[in-house]
């Protein structure tokens, strides 16, 4: 053979110098040169956090909504095993209920492993006064959520890592994970701050079951009713639908809480703010009256009526009573539109109520240079260059009830003091705004009270029918747009119907919206006065006549 | 050069072990013995007495060279070579399959690798081809590559990339002994590395921080590393003593134009990869890209290489490997344990060793004064530096991931008995063609 032996074994030789060389200088870099980092990236994997219970979350009554439990996983301990006595193992396997043989073979392996999961703080403690060494118990945090759906989408949940997400958990995340300074002795586990919320949980099920009641009959996309004080801001109890369920917040689909993230435009219930903006900027006098012929043309629009009426001279109550759009949309066209949109914008239509939640969308309002006539038209009765968020909405006209101070809405009462007996302040900055005086304020309400009361009396209106109290109220029935922006949605609506009791001094303001009813026409009259009646019922058995005013106190 | 006629194996006294090579023998042993020590703690002991078992089983079968002549090997060459490439078709289409690849026969008692005992298989064959027909030219190593292209491609289908490219490796060795010149090969092997380079995107033209996304640029970067072929080539042209035949022309001018094909057709080639293939081909640049997927395996090996630092935890304390955090720390990435468990000074030892073995492999192919046992030699020398270069520069982050097993050391029952048998065919050749007493 003529190989070259010299020249080939050469080559041969200094590429395996070479990969070895290569090799060398990794392993000096990775082991000598950069091993500190490297063996603290390292430590990093397998640390754990301590656990911290999160605090607990009660409603305003103080019953409890959500709390941290503690359960242990068991697993065995391998140098323990060899010397365990037989009538341990039985007593072991009576107390865990597992059979003797499947323990034995689980307790015999070489390795650490899992002998049972969850097991609850009493079996470990009955398993520690028998003195059994050979396996040890690993502490593991679950949040749970007793009452499951009830006011999920204000509460939120913990994602895997116990972080909050959404709701008041996200939002408070800060004040759950603080841990106080004990007076008392130190607990074994230690625990953050407790938060008491606004809402009643017996008027907030009472929504829920309602809503959902109404949403299963009218065959709804989605509901919501915000029951809350006008006096105060506080939300007193806020459905959603479609809601889900936190303890298993991973199989659902759907965990955005609509009413605050999402728009629409509001439709008739918007002539309050309409006819309020237009009484306080003098656009119009208290007893002006306008002539409806049943159609307005603006431009080349025509605008219509829901019902057909004749042609007649009607003054701002049967505006409200018949929800007349002709007549709301004069009213509208006699306001600048810079006035009428400074005035919007005072109620915080088109800006975030800043309520203490995450996720609030800030609504819509179109600048008023960009108004056209027939936006001066169409916004006065909620269809226009407006959208709201539900919640935007209710604390806007909450602002009317509550003799003109608009009151920021809020979700959190309060923080537990350490030791667990008084409720300390909301640390969040409220802010209130007197927008309209008190005269118009109060006279608006006085034509919604007539309004409601006489078509109660006539039964044209269902809604605002709440025995033994002076509803002020108003039914909307506003046209869908169509996904894309460009125009209505035909034979689709959102039904609402917004109303405050009593009267003359509202305590209670409730809000009920459901898109899409597929049933009695998608009147909000028809499909949300009965639930708005129910509700103000409940909430005026609860607040006004019951003992809630004054427990617990701040 | 001293060498002594062939003469039979027997042992009429303890002492004609010694005859034995025990400078290949002695630093196998201490492998195997690590290997042992390290399949202890990367697993719960079932690992270790399956290995210990296949071992023991192993000696039994491989001591069989000691007793054939080594042209037997050659002899039957063409048998051999047929019946591995039945055994592979079998592979195809009867067996057994694990974590998506189909490379195992179930014996029952042992689940047969076939691409293992094929690497042997084509050790032997390409020594009896070469020994017969040494390489004078480019197209005498064209023929020879003919011989392993259907072994290749049945490996490649399993999908086994990485016993694929250690034929591949086989190949380049066997024939770079049996006359091949560097320019040769060099050329031969372009196209792979044009290949290679179009795909992993040029890291290595990057102009700053400016990212080229132009098409027509990205072609026309890549084209430098051909630009620098042709000049090479020129160069060669004129150069190059037996430049009379038009044929080699036409050798020179297919090798350029498949290097440009090459890079126009990159996107259909690189298709032929399974999509988890290629990102293992490319994420060891930049295993941080995907550190919960692709990147997984490199950063915690590299993890707990680091972590052991200069001394290491100590044998069954490594606290990633009792925390299971390198994944088939058993099999594939078992340098990781030992870097983890024995530090620096441990990885270093290792791998001297494994530099003597390697280098007593090359001793062996130098002296012996039979072609054909030579040329095994130099086959099973490329076989075990491929696997072992590929596997640590692998579990350190320098080399892509490619499923290749670090020999002696790593768990695999047909791996460790082609690893033994390669060895036990060395320790003849060299008892027929080395001097006697070593020591």
């Amino acid at each position: 053979m003529y190989i070259k032996y010299h020249q080939r074994l050469f080559i041969l030789e200094l590429l395996i110098i070479f990969a070895f060389i290569s090799i060398l200088y990794q392993l000096i870099n990775i082991q000598i040169v950069k091993s500190d980092g490297i063996v603290a990236q390292a430590k990093r994997q397998f640390y754990r956090k301590p656990i911290v219970l999160r605090g607990d979350i009660r409603d305003r009554n103080g019953n409890l909504l959500v709390l941290d439990i503690i359960n242990y996983d068991l697993y065995n301990n391998v140098q323990e095993f060899k010397k365990i006595p037989n009538e341990k193992i039985q007593k072991l396997s009576e107390i865990l209920k597992i059979p003797k043989d499947t323990l034995l073979k689980k307790l015999s392996q070489k390795r650490n492993t899992k002998i049972l999961a969850n097991i609850k703080e009493d079996t470990v403690k009955k398993i520690q006064e028998e003195k059994i060494n050979f396996i040890f118990a690993d502490p593991k945090i679950t949040r749970s959520y007793p009452h499951k759906k009830l006011a999920s989408h204000i509460i939120g949940f913990v994602n895997y890592d116990h972080d909050g997400q959404h709701g008041v958990e996200y939002f408070n995340d800060g004040i759950l994970t603080t841990i106080p300074e004990y007076s008392s002795k130190k607990p074994v586990f230690p625990k953050g701050t407790g938060i008491v919320l606004t809402i009643d949980s017996l008027l907030q099920e009472y929504a829920e079951s309602e809503l959902n009641k109404a949403m299963n009959k009218s065959r709804a996309e989605r509901g919501t009713i915000i029951v809350m004080s006008p006096k105060t801001g506080e939300i007193l109890a806020w459905a959603v639908s479609p809601g889900f369920d936190p303890n298993t917040f991973y199989k659902e689909r759907i965990l955005k809480n609509w009413s605050i993230t999402d728009i629409y435009q509001p439709g008739s219930t918007f002539k309050i703010l309409t006819i309020s903006a237009a009484l306080e900027n003098s656009a119009i006098e208290r007893n002006d009256s306008f002539y409806d012929t049943g159609s307005l043309t603006v431009g080349k629009r025509i605008i219509k009526n829901h019902h057909k009426t004749k042609p007649q001279y009607i003054n701002l109550l049967e505006l409200f009573k018949q929800s007349s759009n002709v007549a709301a949309a004069q009213v509208g066209l006699k306001m600048e539109p810079e006035i009428f949109y400074n005035t919007l914008k005072k109620f915080r239509i088109g800006q975030k109520t800043n309520i203490d939640l995450p996720g609030e969308s800030n609504g819509l309002l179109l600048d008023n240079k960009k108004w056209k006539t027939i936006d001066s038209a169409t916004t006065a009765f909620g269809q226009g260059a407006v959208s709201v968020t539900p919640l935007q909405l209710a604390s806007a006209i909450s602002a009317i009830a509550n003799h003109g101070m608009w009151m920021q809405p809020y979700i959190l009462k309060g923080v537990w003091d350490p030791n667990y007996n008084l409720i300390a302040k909301s640390p969040y900055e409220k802010f209130s705004e007197q927008v309209i005086s008190p005269e118009t304020a109060d006279y608006v309400s006085g034509l919604l009270k007539q309004s409601v009361h006489e078509n109660v009396k006539a039964m044209s209106y269902i809604g605002g029918n709440v025995p033994g109290y002076k509803v002020a109220g108003k039914t909307g029935t506003a046209q869908k747009v169509r996904p894309d922006g460009k125009g209505y949605l035909g034979g689709h609506t959102i039904a609402s119907f917004i109303g405050y009791l009593p009267a003359e001094d509202p305590e209670i303001l409730t809000l009920v919206v459901i898109d899409d009813p597929k049933t009695e026409g998608g009147w909000g009259n028809t499909v949300c006065g009965p639930i708005f009646n129910n509700i103000a019922k409940m909430a005026a058995k609860r607040f006004i006549e019951g003992p809630l005013k004054t427990y617990p106190k701040a | 050069m001293q060498i002594a006629e062939d003469r039979p194996f027997y042992l009429r006294k303890w002492s004609d072990l010694g005859d034995l090579d025990w400078h290949l023998l002695a630093p196998v042993l201490i492998l195997l013995f690590f290997g042992f020590l390290l399949l202890k703690s990367a697993g719960d002991g079932s690992f270790l007495s399956r290995q210990v078992t296949i071992f023991i089983f192993s000696l039994l079968l491989v001591t069989l060279p000691f007793f054939i002549r080594i042209n037997f090997w050659k002899e039957k060459a063409l048998f051999i070579y047929l019946f591995n490439l039945l055994l592979l078709f079998l592979v195809l289409i009867k067996g057994a399959s694990s974590m998506g690849a189909q490379r195992w026969i179930d014996l029952g008692f042992i689940r047969l690798q076939p691409s293992e005992i094929a690497k042997i298989a084509i050790i032997i064959s390409l020594a009896a081809w070469f020994s017969k027909r040494p390489v004078r030219n480019c197209f005498d190593l064209m023929i020879a590559a003919l011989i392993i292209a259907p072994p290749f491609l049945l490996i490649f289908k399993q999908p086994d990339l990485g016993t694929a490219l250690a034929y591949l490796a086989i190949f380049f060795g066997m024939s770079f002994w049996a006359g091949a010149t560097t320019t040769d090969l060099l050329l031969g092997i372009s196209p792979v590395l044009s290949l290679l380079f179009n795909a992993v995107g040029m890291p290595l033209f990057n102009l700053g921080n400016i990212h080229f996304r132009n098409r027509i640029y990205e072609l026309y970067v890549t084209q430098f590393f051909f630009i620098f072929l042709v000049f090479l080539l020129f160069w060669l042209i004129i150069n190059y003593k037996p430049w009379k035949s038009p044929l080699l022309v036409l050798w020179i001018a297919s090798l350029v134009s498949s290097n440009f094909i090459v890079g126009f057709l990159r996107p259909v080639l690189w298709g032929v990869l399974h999509p988890y293939q290629q990102r293992r081909l490319t994420i060891f640049l930049n295993p941080e890209n995907d550190p919960q997927g692709a990147g997984y395996h490199i950063i915690q090996s590299l993890l707990a290489i680091g972590n052991g630092g200069i001394f290491g935890y100590g044998w069954q304390n490594g606290r990633l490997t009792r925390g299971n955090y390198v994944p088939a720390q058993h099999t594939d990435f078992v340098f990781s344990v030992l870097g983890e468990e024995f530090g620096f000074i441990g990885t270093v030892f290792v791998i001297l060793v494994f530099a003597y073995v390697l280098w007593r492999m090359i001793y062996i192919a130098r002296n012996s004064n039979n072609d054909f046992a030579s040329l095994i030699a130099i086959g099973i020398f490329s076989f075990f530096s491929f696997h072992i270069f590929i596997n640590i520069g692998m579990t350190l982050g320098i080399m892509p991931i490619t499923g290749v097993p670090l020999p002696f050391l790593s768990y695999g029952g047909t791996a460790l008995i082609v690893d033994i048998f390669s060895v036990f065919i060395l320790l003849s050749i060299s008892w027929k063609t080395l001097p006697k007493k070593l020591f």
